[in-house]
């Protein structure tokens, strides 16, 4: 009795066993496969069709200032770009530690400039040169020539040379004490200027990057209990626009660009930059019927051999949120989403179809009612505003082969569940 | 561009095939697998006490003699190998086939709900397959999921007009849901976009059956019954996709019980699944069936004081889904083991079928399916 009341515990654990696996239910078979899945095929269909019914070149608008890089470049006659750095409050007075009477500043010593610097796509010889001048004036903020005009030698405040090696990561600039002392109470404005025996080009991260800023520091006292002043970029003007004076705490002050391609072809990038708005009339059945597999804008580029023609511009497609209320299409490139779609690298100088993949794009004009919100793409390059690279694209004015295209591949798989 | 659009729309849709999903394996293909609407008891005995037992709900004249309301459960999962050459797959689904309930009305008639699953299409593949998307080669993965399957719902009234005749009739209710899942997924880039399509298919059949059970002696007993199917359709919300009609099924058995202590049974049926055709796609081609089986059933001995049943029996059917134009055979054995707990007010039945499927297609002369059943019932009389 004993042996079979074992033998029943057992025989009941290993059936308990068996329905406990049989709980998870792993119903995945491929072993048949193709032999019994011959109709599972699901096929992929690819038209290319004339889509866009609108494009055209259009100034990136950005504002000044709100470049994330400042850009040093010195090429000849292609590019003279500098860098304004504002302090527009230079401590008058410095209190002493456990003092409560603060003390005028008389003397200024140690005053260092510190930045970052950016060589990625720059230009650098073995030898760079930084002039930094005083731009100290009351043109007006956005003004370019009145204050290109003040780098002149009389404005000179000082001029470091630094090896290649050195022009990377954080870099120091001394500046003169007699500099900050004349304008102790009041605003200090540096315009830097690179320069060297051939082209330069290279860029110091603005405050607009957030991280690390560039500073001023310097000693007040020979005391070292007393802590150094440290400034950052900081703008008064224009005074009753708070967010424009931010931007404009430091800026690239271009005051000679690029020039543009034609104005039938589509442009981006450059020095000031352009961007490429397309606005496209896409198939119904594309966006409401199918599985988009793909999609690819194909454009015929246009070689630009201006300048860096090998270098690479690196061009993102953003999906258009503007309206039908806006009916400029400038204006319309500046409301714009981020489409997680393709990075399309190109050299300027190349010519040839190129596609950049916007798959996803697709998937956002999904949501979007192209009767309010036309199906519109931007191309912008990434560097926008801190890089002359400019890629040109065949419009729609082109001959046909040229425009730009919508290539759809699609699967032609739509199950009604029917086995 | 209006053209255009119409145009493109008109050559899409025409352009887009009529998608019908295999399922990798013999037992699955078209609406999928008929567990065969058994008890775990009858199962037991090969199908041959279908006709005369009261779980199982396809004679509505067996729950006639219920005579106090029961409660039945039934789980009953498959351990399947399917093997194609040199490949092969094991895989387990878990289906409660049977659940039902049935409360007397009165002393001679017994009311009887049931939900028994009448096709089970779950089943799963994934294949990997190389494709051109606009001029690049790519390796995209898919994945074809069916879950679901059609229920039969059948209300069911038995009655006893004395204790040698049983009469039943029954109005049958077919629904359920089919849930097809793909989807399709090519390398990480962002030039690709994965697919995943989901898609719901409805169903709503109806039927009536009928039966009778004769015991013209003590020892012997006759079992018959039929369904007639009503229209069948498929849906994808409130659209009807396609319609056929529920199949037909005579059915009839026998069971003699002249040796004491034991019962020797045997059923055969013939289910006219071809009345489904139309209701998938054309390449689905179902086919009438035979299903016949036998056992006996016997007093087994105590264990843990307790009086079993023990239950041996075989069973020979063709599946209602033709395989690449074959039809699928399935050959099983059964056996199993019952006992009552709680004062006999819950019975325990437990039954083991080993089943052997093959197709008569010679491009399946390679592939074959073996399966293990377990099935469970629970029967409770509160």
């Amino acid at each position: 009795m004993e042996l079979i009341s074992t033998r029943l515990k057992m025989a009941g654990l290993v059936l308990l066993t068996i329905v406990a696996a049989a709980c998870s239910e792993n119903i995945d078979n491929s072993s048949g496969c193709p032999l019994l899945c011959v109709d599972q095929q699901a096929g992929l269909q690819t038209v290319t069709l004339d889509a866009v019914t609108l494009d055209s070149t259009v100034s990136a608008l950005t504002g000044l200032g709100t470049e994330l890089s400042l850009l040093l470049a010195t090429r000849g006659d292609s590019i003279d770009s500098r860098a304004i750095i504002r302090f527009d409050s230079i401590p008058a007075r410095y209190l002493k530690s456990g003092d409560t009477t603060s003390i005028p500043v008389t003397r200024v010593d140690s005053a260092i400039l510190n930045f970052r610097v950016d060589t990625v796509g720059g230009k650098i010889p073995d030898q760079v040169t930084l002039d930094i001048y005083d731009v100290n004036s009351t043109a007006p903020d956005t003004a370019i020539a009145p204050v290109a005009a003040l780098f002149t030698p009389s404005r000179l405040i000082a001029s470091q040379t630094y090896a290649k090696a050195d022009l990377k990561d954080s870099v120091t600039f001394k500046i003169p004490s007699q500099a900050i002392l004349s304008r102790v109470g009041g605003r200090l404005r540096l315009g830097i200027r690179a320069r060297a025996n051939s082209s330069v080009q290279l860029k110091i991260r603005s405050t607009e990057t957030g991280a690390i800023p560039t500073s001023l520091t310097y000693r007040v006292s020979a005391d070292t209990t007393i802590a150094k002043v440290v400034l950052n970029p900081f703008s008064k003007t224009p005074a009753d626009q708070s967010a424009e004076a931010i931007s404009l705490a430091d800026y690239t002050l271009l005051v000679k660009g690029t020039a543009t391609g034609a104005a039938t072809n589509l442009n981006v990038g450059g020095l000031p930059a352009r961007r490429a708005y397309l606005r496209f009339n896409v198939p119904a059945f594309i966006t409401d019927s199918v599985d988009v597999v793909r999609a690819s804008l194909v454009l015929t580029q246009i070689p630009n051999n201006q300048i860096d023609p090998n270098d690479t511009v690196f061009i993102l497609p953003n999906a258009v949120l503007a309206t039908t209320a806006v009916v400029d299409v400038a204006k319309a490139s500046q409301i714009v989403a981020t489409a997680n779609a393709d990075t399309l690298r190109a050299h300027p100088g190349n010519s040839g179809q190129v596609a950049l993949e916007i798959a996803q794009v697709i998937a956002l004009w999904r949501s979007q009612v192209a009767a309010t919100t036309p199906r519109a793409l931007v191309l912008q390059s990434v560097q926008e505003g801190e890089s002359p690279l400019e890629a040109r694209f065949y419009s729609i004015e082109a001959a046909p082969a040229l425009r730009p295209k919508l290539r759809i591949t699609y699967s032609t798989r739509k199950s009604k569940g029917l086995p | 561009m209006r053209w255009i659009n119409t145009g493109f729309v008109a050559i899409a849709w025409a352009m887009l095939p009529a998608i019908a999903l295999a399922q990798g394996t013999l037992s699955t293909q078209g609406f999928g697998y008929p567990p065969g609407q058994m008890s775990s008891r009858a199962l037991g005995t090969g199908g041959g006490l279908t006709e005369f037992d009261a779980d199982t709900p396809r004679n509505p004249a067996a729950i006639a003699l219920t005579g106090e309301p029961r409660l039945y459960l039934q789980y009953e999962p498959e351990f399947r190998k399917f093997t194609n050459g040199s490949l092969s797959a094991n895989t387990t689904t878990s289906r409660f086939p049977v659940i039902g309930v049935q409360i007397p009305a009165g002393t001679r008639a017994t009311v009887g709900l049931s939900v028994s699953t009448f096709l089970d299409r779950s089943s799963s593949t994934k294949i990997s397959r190389t494709l051109n998307v606009a001029g690049d080669t790519v390796t995209a993965n898919e994945v074809n999921r069916v879950e679901g399957a059609i229920n039969d719902i059948r209300l069911a009234v038995g009655f006893t007009p004395n204790g040698k005749i049983q009469l039943g009739l029954g109005g049958h209710v077919f629904t359920g849901q089919n849930r097809d899942l793909f989807s399709q997924t090519f390398p990480v880039s962002r030039k690709f976009s994965n697919i995943s399509q989901i898609e719901t298919l409805a169903f709503t059949g109806f039927g009536v059956s009928a039966g009778v059970v004769l015991r013209p002696s003590k020892i012997f007993g006759i079992g018959i019954s039929g369904m007639k199917g009503a229209q069948l359709t498929s849906r994808i919300g409130d659209t009807i996709v396609s319609k056929a009609s529920v199949p037909d099924r005579y059915s009839a058995g026998i069971s003699f019980e002249g040796i004491p202590g034991s019962s020797i049974s045997a059923h055969i049926s013939r289910d006219l699944w071809s009345r489904m055709n139309g209701l998938g796609t054309a390449g689905v081609v179902a086919s009438d069936a035979w299903d016949a089986g036998g056992g006996v059933e016997a007093i087994g001995p105590q264990v843990a004081a307790r009086q079993t049943i023990l239950r041996l029996g075989a069973r020979y059917r063709t599946l209602p889904f033709e395989a690449l134009g074959g039809t699928v055979k399935e050959l099983s054995f059964t056996g199993g083991i019952g006992a009552q707990f709680f004062r006999n007010r819950a019975s325990f039945d437990m039954a083991l079928e080993r089943s052997m499927r093959s197709a008569d297609a010679s491009t399946l002369s390679g592939v074959k399916e073996r399966a293990y059943i377990l099935s469970f019932g629970l029967r409770v009389r509160p």
